[in-house]
């Protein structure tokens, strides 16, 4: 019951909204976080939206790691962690800012 | 931005990556010298990540990773169930989660032992996928009907917005058991303090509980015992990077939160439900199974919204910390389990007699439940043989 998946919101209603969990599996499912519009990605949590996923914010938790990582590494291994994390950014297409 | 969830993909797992957080762990590991550290998840999901892609056999050898309450399913008090199972018997429609339905109670009610023994026999149970499912379907045929209200933090908005917004029919009736992560977090610490077993050190925190919550009552906690916590997301890098957070806290010596899930998590969380929740329901002492009372961790509906109480409609009592028995199967060791001071395979039932087919104690019903997710991932002496790298 308590897996969070992720969804696309695809129309809002007057208390819930329309998600589609891809390969065209949609579902109606509870509104519960503010400010919520179509074509957000949501975290969705026994059939609510419990919040948005905020796609800027992924790289961040990478971003993160990695200001860590590298104060503890070796030149060579913090040359992996700049490769991957490129590798990362342009999957998500914020690669080349 | 890519066409996402897939764009989430990239947190799934990467060998490079993996093994590069994997290098920083055991550097980091290293400067913490010989001595144990047990670091603790709250989180049904956490555990279920950590043993499916096998993140203890990535761990140092002083490294533990140990699972506390993380399943509302596991700690719902077998009396509740009873209760329930007794209900659907008497006809009144009984709406219930897939797990719920499967989870095994301690003393069998009119030769039913689960909901789904109920409905075999006749009882009146209904299995649907969210509480507003319930709604819909209760609006249309007016039946009488009880809701098995499960669930932590993340499951509250999906019950108290459809009531607060008056969209709940009258002949729907909820059945509270919610129970609160952080109080449970708390005790379980606590007990690991109390039985003199090796502290805990570290707090993984659950990432959709704080959805809700938000990072602060970690902080709280953090600050209260002196330990670090990272609030993790549910992906293998999630967690990897979120323990090498922890042991680089540890190694400096702080004891603070700090988010790595900030996709999702604020530090305030999600105030709107936080507000229909203070509303809807009032913060009460409440039964978990096989721990007992803990003060502050279960909701009841309150105010006009107690006109949708299942137990004052049904005249069905609440425990009260008096009338509260231990609740577990002889020779379960759920409740040391959800403490963190037993594993799996230290319970002589486990995939002997007690199998996810064939549940004897709690843990072993709800996917996220530690027995469950050992029994399904760790099997062929897998979980034995992670354990003795871990050294439990
Ligand atoms: S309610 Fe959320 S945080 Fe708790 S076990 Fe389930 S997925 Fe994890
Ligand atoms: S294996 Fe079964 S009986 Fe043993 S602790 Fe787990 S749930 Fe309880």
């Amino acid at each position: 019951m308590c897996w969070g998946v992720p969804a696309r919101v695809v129309e809002i209603r007057e208390y819930t909204a329309i998600v589609d969990f891809g390969g065209g599996s949609t579902r109606e499912v509870v509104l519960a976080a503010n400010g919520i519009k179509e074509g957000d990605l949501v975290m969705v949590h026994a059939g609510a939206i419990i919040g948005r996923i905020s796609e800027e914010e992924i790289l961040s938790s990478l971003e993160l790691y990695k200001e860590m990582a590298t104060s503890l590494a070796d030149s060579e291994e913090r040359r992996e962690i700049e490769e991957y994390i490129q590798r990362y950014k342009q999957l998500l297409g914020v690669g080349h800012k | 931005m890519a066409e996402s969830p897939e764009s989430l993909q990239v947190l799934r797992y990467d060998a490079a990556a993996a093994s590069s957080i994997k290098k920083t762990i055991w550097r980091l590991a290293n400067k913490l010298g010989s001595k144990k550290i047990k670091l603790m998840n709250f989180c049904g999901t956490h555990e279920w990540t950590t043993v499916h892609f096998g993140l203890r056999s990535l761990m140092p050898p002083n490294v533990e990773l140990v699972a506390g309450p993380g399943c509302p399913v596991c700690v719902t008090p077998s009396y509740y169930i009873e209760q329930a199972i007794k209900l659907s018997m008497d006809g009144v429609r009984v709406f219930s989660f897939g797990d719920a339905f499967k989870l095994p109670s301690l003393r069998r009610v009119k030769g039913a032992r689960s909901l789904e023994d109920a409905k075999a026999l006749g009882g009146n149970v209904e299995v649907v996928y969210s509480f507003l499912d319930a709604v819909k379907k209760a609006s249309k045929d007016g039946k009488d009907s009880v809701f098995l209200g499960i669930g932590f933090e993340t499951t509250t908005p999906s019950y108290s917005i459809p009531l607060y917004g008056g969209h709940v029919p009258e002949n729907l009736y909820f059945m509270s058991v919610l129970r609160l992560t952080p109080p449970a977090a708390s005790y379980a610490i606590e007990a690991a303090l109390e039985r003199g077993v090796t502290p805990v050190q570290g707090i993984i925190a659950p990432g959709h509980v704080s959805t809700i919550t938000g990072a602060k009552p970690w902080d709280e906690m953090a600050r209260r015992f002196g330990i670090p916590a990272v609030v993790s997301g549910f992906e293998p890098l999630d967690l990897l990077m979120s323990i090498a957070m922890l042991l680089k806290m540890i190694w400096e010596g702080e004891a603070r939160v700090v988010i790595e899930y900030k996709r999702l998590v604020s530090w305030e969380g999600n105030r709107y439900v936080q507000e229909v929740n203070s509303r809807v329901f009032s913060v009460e002492d409440a039964a978990w199974r096989g721990l007992g009372f803990i003060p502050e961790s279960g909701l009841e509906l309150k105010g006009s919204y107690a006109a949708h109480d299942a137990f004052k409609e049904f005249g069905v009592k609440r425990l009260s910390a008096e009338e509260w028995s231990y609740d577990l199967p002889a020779a379960c060791k759920c409740a040391d389990i959800t403490l963190g001071l037993a594993k799996p395979t230290d319970c002589p039932l486990f995939k002997r007699v007690c199998m996810p087919e064939h549940p004897i104690g709690p843990c072993m019903v709800s996917l996220e439940g530690t027995c469950a997710v050992w029994a399904r991932f760790g099997g062929g002496g897998l979980a034995e043989e992670i354990a003795k790298e871990v050294g439990v």
